[in-house]
């Protein structure tokens, strides 16, 4: 990631049409927004959360930041509500455990051994809380960013001593740095009237 | 088809040059570099598998590391009681050495330690057995420092982040490279249109200086802020232009002293010729005058003597004239300039004349009569300027590849605009005489291939400089 211009970025947008797709996605079919004491809520399943490279480097004992983001956009491009969920995944090799830290301010734990568990614990959201209820007539968007980052600061730093060549500064790290990359782009996933939104009832 | 310029010609050729090089670099360099891309894919590989054993291994060792410690806890929790170092002793056994042993009341252990000794991971990197000792009241925890272990994880996942982002650092190699190697072509345009234009700008301006010349531009110079070859090349032409303006005038003067010369010959021979007849005609009017009025006797004898007199002053200017005209061919010899000098300055015995002759001045090609013929006319110009009580200096010395003799007068000096024009034939800032005097003293001294120029002297008269050139003789004798 350059420091000044992102080269690799903008080669990558260059060759972007060429490269096989892979993308974190929300289906329709698992999506379900609806109202719920007076507030926006979305039940939803994201799709290929984890790459294959993240995958790898989660087994290898990477500590992984996972960010997913909502938010409401009204038709002009004005923001109604944005909504962030913060989980940490680490995998400790030596006890073959995983534990997924959900960073809110009621934190959250799941310790299991399966990785399988651990897909469905980052990828099902439910009654994920987006904004109150806006105006009933205003067409809304939905949109999602996630980003996964299977390398920790500390990793960063760790990589950077083993790779003196990108040291801070060099030559070389014009053209790529270990830096944290840029967040990802906001994606639209679904477009809605408030009103025509199904109404539940408090559990 | 129209040639290119010769500019281009250079800068596409320095270019291309650029180019043909970075090109072949760059072969070279791709070339290398996919065998250093082969070289580490290979070592990946070998890596890759000596990381994910290295691995299995360390986690293999954390697996025993644990079993043991778990046998040891049973061990250790059953009788006979020990101390602290029967219990390290133990552990030694096993090869667990690098533990910190604690024992504490049972109470003080915030652990469920009721089903026997518990081994469990904390604090990241350490192994911890606790358990009951056979007397019950005390708990022992043994702390195993997994260091090593933690190394071989995280030298694991800094090989799969470097992996990871193989693919992405060969890109951004790549392109340093490319980018590298762009402003090295970048560089060597910049640096082939620089000496493209550095060799033709001056080429160009020596075209255009020639080009003045063909017009008769003989004032045309060239501007010169080089000290390189081709500076001199434009020093050379800037000379040649300047030889050329002073040969011009040379010819020009020397056109001009010929004219005068005819015209001097013929007036000379024109006035000659009937002076002595009417001198003789009016004498004998006086002489065969037989009558006797007193009166017209002495007005005829006035007149026979105020023609006489005038006669007599045309004779003198026709022989000057004459003199002028009939300037003879030089007869050069190796002669001694301060000794010429001394000779003549004897002929005025009377006037102040101080010498300043430089010693061991070389023996110049003169002419010895005609130069007495200068100097007589320098030093009585310098007189006749100077009045009865003023002072002539002469001093000779050495410039370079010249001989200096100057005349310096403490007359008034001559002014500015007379200059120029004090050596052109009759021009004189006199009131007596022709003007010929130093026309004929630069006739002289050209003949001789010298230079003569007057400028004010320090104390205000004037001074009258003549290079003369220092024969090849003489230099090859000082050489010796």
């Amino acid at each position: 990631m350059a420091r000044f211009i992102h080269i690799p970025m903008l080669v990558a947008c260059m060759f972007a049409p060429f490269r096989p797709v892979f993308a974190q996605h929300i289906s329709k079919d698992s999506l379900y927004i609806y109202v719920q004491s007076d507030t926006l809520r979305v039940d939803a399943t994201i799709a290929s959360l984890f790459s294959k490279r993240a995958i790898d480097a989660i087994e290898s004992g990477m500590t992984t930041s996972i960010v997913v983001q909502f938010r409401l956009r009204t038709g002009r491009g004005d923001q109604v509500g944005q909504r962030g969920l913060t989980t940490r995944l680490e995998h400790d090799i030596w006890e073959g455990e995983y534990r997924l830290i959900r960073q809110a301010a009621q934190a959250d734990t799941l310790i299991t051994p399966r990785f399988e568990d651990i897909r469905r614990g980052c990828s099902r959201l439910q009654g994920l809380d987006l904004a109150g209820l806006p105006l009933p007539n205003v067409p809304l968007t939905l949109q999602m960013r996630i980003d996964v980052n299977p390398i920790s600061p500390e990793q960063q730093e760790r990589t950077r001593r083993w790779l003196k060549i990108l040291e801070k500064g060099s030559y070389l790290e014009f053209f790529y740095s270990l830096d944290s990359p840029p967040s990802s782009e906001w994606v639209d996933v679904i477009k809605f009237r408030p009103s025509a939104l199904p109404h539940l009832l408090e559990k | 088809m129209k040639a290119l310029p010769l500019r281009w010609r250079i800068i596409v050729a320095l270019i291309g040059l650029a180019l043909g090089t970075t090109l072949a670099l760059t072969l070279l360099a791709r070339h290398f570099l996919a065998l250093s891309l082969q070289l580490q894919t290979s070592v990946n590989v070998e890596m890759g598998s000596a990381m994910t054993s290295a691995l299995a291994l360390a986690k293999e060792n954390y697996d025993s590391k644990k079993r043991q410690l778990q046998e040891i806890g049973h061990l250790l929790s059953a009788p006979p009681h020990r101390d602290r170092e029967a219990i390290r002793a133990a552990f030694a056994t096993a090869g667990l050495e690098d533990l910190t042993l604690r024992i504490a009341p049972v109470e003080q252990v915030e652990m469920d330690l009721a089903h026997g000794p518990v081994v469990s991971k904390v604090a990241t990197d350490q192994l911890q057995l606790a358990l009951v000792l056979p007397d019950s009241q005390r708990a022992l925890i043994a702390l195993h420092s997994l260091d090593a272990l933690i190394a071989v994880g995280n030298a694991v996942r800094t090989y799969k982040h470097i992996e990871m982002a193989a693919s992405d650092l060969r890109t951004a190699f790549l392109l340093a490279f490319l980018v590298a190697a762009a402003g090295v072509v970048v560089l060597a345009c910049v640096i082939g249109i620089r000496i493209g234009f550095g060799i033709t700008q001056p080429l160009h301006a020596l075209l255009k200086g020639t080009r003045e010349m063909a017009r008769d531009n003989l004032q045309y110079r060239i501007p010169n802020d080089r000290d390189d070859e081709v500076g001199v090349l434009i020093e050379s032409f800037n000379q040649m232009a300047q030889d050329l303006v002073e040969n011009r005038r040379k010819r020009l003067e020397a056109e001009q002293i010929a004219a005068w010369r005819e015209i001097a010959r013929r007036l000379a021979h024109e006035i000659k010729n009937p002076l002595t007849p009417i001198q003789l005609a009016v004498q004998q009017m006086r002489d065969k005058y037989a009558g006797d009025d007193p009166e017209y006797q002495r007005f005829v004898t006035d007149c026979t003597e105020i023609v006489t007199e005038e006669v007599t002053t045309l004779r003198s200017l026709v022989q000057e004239f004459a003199n002028f005209a009939r300037m003879p061919s030089l007869s050069l010899s190796p002669s001694d300039l301060n000794e010429s000098l001394r000779r003549v300055v004897r002929l005025y015995p009377d006037a102040r004349i101080h010498l300043d002759l430089a010693d061991n001045q070389p023996l110049l090609e003169l002419d010895e009569e005609q130069m007495r013929r200068v100097l007589i006319n320098l030093i009585e110009n310098g007189i006749d300027a100077s009045g009865k009580n003023g002072q002539i200096t002469i001093r000779t010395h050495r410039d370079g590849e010249t001989a200096v003799l100057s005349v310096i007068d403490s007359g008034p000096g001559v002014p500015i605009e007379d200059r120029a024009r004090i050596f052109q034939p009759y021009v004189s800032t006199k009131e007596s005489g022709m003007g010929l005097g130093l026309a004929v003293v630069r006739s002289i001294i050209e003949d001789h291939g010298g230079h003569i120029s007057v400028t004010d002297a320090p104390t205000g008269g004037a001074r009258f400089d003549i290079q003369f050139p220092i024969p090849e003789r003489a230099k090859q004798e000082e050489q010796r």
